[in-house]
């Protein structure tokens, strides 16, 4: 009978453990910056959404384009309306796996690489990008910065202000998560 | 016991199982808790006005949109044009140089300053509905209020009372953006001027009248769309005059678009850019030559 108990005991801490694994942003913020001769562009969006499973090594996030804030409001339009067809496409995504081989158990910060299905303006490409994770107790943080090529995305650039624009976009990544209840 | 032992033990897996099941899906988890919610229609028209009429577009919050508005001279022979005065570029109707702040996002004011009346004009636009894309809101609704003031010399004591220098326009703009390539708005407007007088033919002309305006934007490209705008005046002393010809002003033109600017170029037989002026006074004739080309040129500045 004690053996019951104590497999009981050992099932429900299993199980506890499994729903401590999951944890979801609370804060985020996402950038792009593209250097140009004429106007430097970037925008910030702080209304990204996204979950880790540090068990199965899952993720997955999900940012609304509308949401990002230029200083410019007409950057912002043409943003919106020309490059991002955001009234189209209203999301970028990104789903994978943690290819890291790495248990997560103890508080710390470690170097990660993620592999997986990144969306962009209707487009899924492969890609795998490196990052940085910090778990401590109940919280974790991810950072990470990768660059983005427009023409991978279909996203087109007029020759008339391709000046105006670099090809590739360089976006940073900055989350804070908390346990999912 | 060993029974007992073996159903926790699938009881166990089935948990385990369920929980990963739950859990192994982010994505479709994630959607389900950040349903993509209704949005509101952008870009319905690309700049605060079309060619003579305002559209449903504002200055955003804490912007500045500075802007010059020109109206050269007729081109035709027929109404003081030809090839005399380089088809109207030697004269100008009227020049408008303006400037209009986003105080908040759905609340505008504008000052402006016209050379046709020596106009000066102060403005009010204020949103009171956004289109949404699922369309729970099929349109979106602007008021627009403009009120002006001719600082003119008084050569013949017309103006005994301050208040005779003073007119008004009231409007409502309904637009709906139909695809990414069309936009359509209405412009029910009402026109008050405090000093009418009596004309050569002992008529008086109407304090106030009631004008429908109609306005649209056709998207060819990402940069370059045609525009088109028209007022139909519904006064009797304008449609019956036995001697002074009115007419309804239509402008047609394009748009175009760069990265910090919207340049609109286009001919139109308005008489002046404020509509205190253009619905009032408007007398050439398309068929005669009676059009002027025009531009809107604009920045915009974030304060």
């Amino acid at each position: 009978m004690k053996k019951i108990k104590f497999s009981l005991l050992l099932l429900s801490l299993c199980l506890s453990g499994f729903s401590q694994d999951l944890y979801k942003v609370n804060k985020s913020t996402i950038s792009f910056f593209s250097e140009a001769p004429l106007e430097n562009i970037e925008a910030t969006n702080s209304k990204a959404q996204g979950l880790i499973n540090l068990a199965t090594k899952k993720i997955a996030f999900i940012v609304p384009i509308v949401e990002f804030d230029f200083e410019k409001s007409l950057m912002e339009e043409h943003f919106n309306e020309n490059y991002m067809e955001s009234a189209k496409f209203k999301t970028g995504s990104f789903n994978g796996d943690i290819i890291t081989e790495e248990s997560f158990k103890k508080d710390g910060t470690y170097e990660v690489e993620v592999s997986g299905k990144l969306t962009i303006h209707g487009v899924t490409k492969e890609r795998t990008i490196k990052g940085v994770l910090t778990k401590n107790k109940e919280a974790l943080s991810v950072v990470s910065e990768f660059d983005i090529s427009l023409a991978d995305y279909n996203i087109k650039t007029p020759k008339m202000v391709i000046k105006n624009i670099a090809e590739n976009v360089q976006v940073k990544v900055d989350l804070s998560f908390e346990l999912k209840k | 016991m060993k029974k007992f032992l073996f159903i926790i033990f699938l009881f166990t897996l089935f948990l385990y199982s369920s929980q990963s099941f739950a859990q192994g899906d982010l994505m479709s988890m994630l959607e389900e808790e950040n349903p993509i919610e209704e949005g509101k229609v952008t870009a319905t028209f690309k700049s605060m006005k079309i060619i003579n009429a305002h559209t449903i577009e504002m200055v955003k919050a804490k912007h500045l949109d500075f802007r010059i508005t020109h109206r050269f001279g007729n081109i035709g022979g027929a109404s003081g044009g030809g090839v005399h005065t380089l088809y109207g570029f030697d004269q100008s109707e009227d020049i408008r140089i303006s400037f209009d702040y986003g105080i908040t996002d759905n609340l505008q004011i504008g000052f402006g300053r016209s050379k046709k009346m020596e106009a000066l004009d102060g403005s009010l636009k204020y949103r009171i509905l956004t289109q949404t894309d699922q369309n729970s809101i099929p349109v979106s609704l602007v008021w627009y209020t403009d009120l002006a003031f001719t600082p003119q010399a008084d050569f013949d004591d017309r103006y005994t009372n301050v208040a005779y220098r003073m007119s008004y326009v009231h409007q409502a703009i309904i637009a709906r953006k139909f695809s990414d390539r069309f936009s359509l708005e209405l412009l029910p407007t009402i026109s008050h001027r405090n000093l009418v007088e009596l004309d050569a033919d002992s008529l008086i002309d109407e304090n106030t009248f009631f004008s429908m305006g109609v306005a649209g934007r056709f998207k060819v490209n990402q940069r370059f769309s045609i525009v088109a705008d028209y007022f139909h005046n519904f006064s009797e002393y304008r449609t019956n005059h036995p001697s002074i010809d009115f007419r309804n002003p239509l402008g047609i033109g394009f748009e175009l678009e760069t990265g910090g600017h919207v340049f609109h170029l286009f001919l139109t037989n308005a008489s002046g850019i404020i509509e205190n002026n253009y619905l009032t006074t408007t007398q050439d004739d398309w068929l005669k030559g009676g059009m002027k080309f025009g531009f809107n040129i604009s920045r915009v500045f974030s304060l």
